[in-house]
């Protein structure tokens, strides 16, 4: 009697383990259609590089066409800088960064796997950089002159060693870098109705007034004038690339303020428009162009005075023809230039450097100097950094330039 | 310390029954259904290391550990009962370092465990009438379900449409050992303290572990089935 129970007690314990295991096993893993990705702990990191690690976890249902790592000083910046895989790895990867590090950073980096639809980001895992000391550069005045009538410089640019800056009145002074002389060259109202673009190309100047660019020959002392835009517009801002000259936030001859971006061809002497640009229509921006790619940020929202304040900073690509926006500058009415790959502003006495790799604003030296603030032009001249000022105290006029030095 | 003031709390308990219960007599019986609370903790490294990757782990940065377990046993000889053993367990609080990649994640693990028990033989009178001292050995098969509150991968598409990895459910495999003893509070319950060690392996997708070990300690009572009716005088 005993044994049949227990016989029946057995059979029934069986059946429930049975059932149990094959509701267990039966149990499907989920299946993930896209790449999974994990970004592991960065290791051997030096004051040059750091070793980034990884794992794909899952392929999906679609073929990787690209991998890697995408890193910077920005935390889950799609945009960052990217090292990519040379095949497609099966598991687990390492790669040694591609920039090297800046000191008393953290950076941020995922790994990511790109199918031809959709791209994975693994988590985001950061590091600190090495501490070290910054070159902050530092401030040389190389002309202190009084005796100018001058007010604002409106153009700068130079020509073999001479730096040429036109003023309100259209007056026009060379600056030769070599003897150190500042001297006056003549008054033209092109120059008085210019807007402060200008670009040099094989040892011409382009200066834009009113409605097209004229062409500068410093050994002529002659302006002719470019093909006209149409519709003729003013523009206020321009940026440089090669053979071309980027120009936008003009004025149409109705007044009405104009958000569009032309490209002037120097060889061929026509005009293009180029991608409208997806801010907003500003004024007392700044720009320029480093490595290619044109660079505009900072002034005023341009529709009703003064308009609200913009610290935005954007970048053009003429390859792809599409802009594309960066990390905040650090100020609004910022004086723009680029020199040595990296760009520039400037803000009441304080100097701020772009590092486009980066994506990254730096303080760089104070302009500690009683006329500093009245700084009307940054400008590049031989790679390196320099400004214009003209003053007036206790009814002397101050014209002063200084060089930023690293 | 909350649960350990628990747990010493019901060891003096018994011991205190056991003190107190020199006359009482408890009759032998051959089924019994446990019921008990689990709590435990994850052991292994905090970081899985492979080649040049390096990783926090899922399971060894999971600080709390807790469910229930309901056990079915038959005492087939004098020395050894067998049964089967069901557990769900939660596990939660990750942490490590200053990293998050699984913070606020839950992990369920629902497992089943042939066991076999090991035990002192029923003595009709004396300590050993009342108390019982268990050894359980038990292959574990299960599944671990671990739930995401922030998404470990961004899955960006062009049209958004694509859903992050939130869950995954794995299946594992172990062996379990647990060693402890059974008190007969009437002959129709008792309660159960056992502390039980195991290691369990797994494959998941969205973790990289591959195993994890865990203590455990299980209180509970049992109830008793299939007296034995005879008396010793």
């Amino acid at each position: 009697m005993q044994c049949k129970i227990i016989n029946k007690l057995m059979r029934k314990i069986f059946w429930i383990i049975s059932l149990l295991l094959t509701t267990l096993s039966c149990k499907k893993d989920i299946e993930f259609d896209y790449p999974l990705v994990f970004t592991g702990e960065v290791t051997n990191i030096t004051k040059a590089s750091a070793t980034f690690s990884a794992k794909i976890t899952n392929h999906g249902k679609f073929p990787i066409i690209e991998s890697g790592f995408i890193w910077g000083v920005h935390p889950n910046d799609n945009y960052g800088i990217k090292i990519k895989n040379k095949n497609t790895p099966d598991g687990v990867y390492s790669l040694i960064t591609n920039e090297s590090l800046l000191p008393n950073e953290k950076f941020y980096v995922r790994a990511y796997a790109q199918t031809e639809d959709a791209t994975t980001y693994g988590n985001e895992v950061s590091f600190d950089s090495h501490e070290d000391e910054i070159n902050i550069g530092s401030w040389l005045k190389i002309v202190d002159e009084t005796g100018y009538s001058l007010e604002g410089a409106y153009l700068c640019f130079t020509i073999n060693d001479i730096t040429y800056f036109s003023f309100w009145d259209g007056s026009f002074y060379s600056y030769d870098h070599n003897s150190k002389n500042f001297q006056y060259i003549l008054t033209n109202d092109i120059l008085r109705y210019g807007r402060g673009i200008s670009a040099t190309y094989n040892n011409l100047a382009y200066i834009f007034s009113v409605n097209s660019f004229y062409l500068f020959d410093p050994n002529q002392l002659t302006f002719n004038k470019l093909s006209t835009i149409q519709p003729e517009i003013s523009f206020n801002l321009g940026f440089q690339i090669n053979n071309n000259i980027y120009v936008g936030f003009g004025y149409l001859n109705t007044n009405e303020n104009n958000r569009e971006f032309w490209k002037y061809n120097i060889n061929t002497d026509t005009w293009h428009q180029i991608a409208l640009f997806p801010g907003d229509l500003l004024s007392n921006a700044f720009s320029f162009s480093i490595n290619g790619i044109g660079y505009v940020g900072g002034g005023r929202i341009n529709t009703n005075w003064p308009g609200q304040k913009v610290i935005d900073l954007w970048s053009y690509d003429p390859v792809t023809d599409e802009w594309q926006q960066k990390k905040e500058t650090p100020g609004v009415k910022l004086l723009g230039a680029s020199a040595n790959f990296y760009g520039y502003g400037y803000y009441n006495s304080e100097l701020f450097e772009y590092n486009p790799t980066f994506d990254l604003w730096i303080k760089m030296a104070e302009l500690t100097d009683p006329h500093a603030t009245a700084i009307s032009k940054l400008f590049e001249s031989k790679n390196k950094i320099f400004t214009i000022a003209v003053t007036e105290y206790m009814d002397t006029k101050y014209l002063q330039l200084w060089v930023y030095e690293k | 310390m909350k649960n350990n003031t628990i747990y010493m709390s019901i060891l003096c308990l018994l011991l205190c029954f056991q003190n107190y219960n020199g006359k009482a007599q408890f009759l032998d019986n051959d089924i019994n259904v446990y019921f008990g609370y689990v709590n435990g903790n994850f052991h292994n490294k905090e970081i899985i290391i492979e080649g040049d990757f390096i990783s926090p782990s899922l399971y060894s940065n999971l600080e709390k550990l807790n469910g229930v377990s309901l056990k079915a046993l038959y005492k087939g000889y004098k020395y050894f009962s067998f049964g089967i053993s069901l557990e769900k367990l939660n596990g939660y609080n990750w942490e490590y370092a200053d990293r998050s990649d699984y913070s606020g994640a839950e992990i369920i693990l629902k497992s089943i465990s042939p066991t076999i028990q090991f035990h002192n033989k029923f003595m009709k009178d004396g300590g050993l009438n009342s108390l019982k001292f268990v050894i359980e050995i038990s292959p574990t098969f299960g599944s671990s379900i671990l739930l995401l509150e922030n998404p470990l991968c961004d899955i960006q598409s062009e049209n958004n449409t694509v859903s992050q990895p939130m869950e995954s459910t794995d299946l594992f495999f172990g062996l379990k050992g647990n060693a402890g003893f059974e008190y007969f509070i009437s002959n129709s319950f008792g309660a159960y303290v056992t502390y039980s060690f195991e290691n369990d392996w797994i494959k998941s997708k969205l973790y990289n572990d591959k195993k994890f070990s865990r203590t455990q300690l299980s209180f509970g009572i049992f109830v008793r089935f299939k007296k034995d009716k005879r008396y010793f005088y």
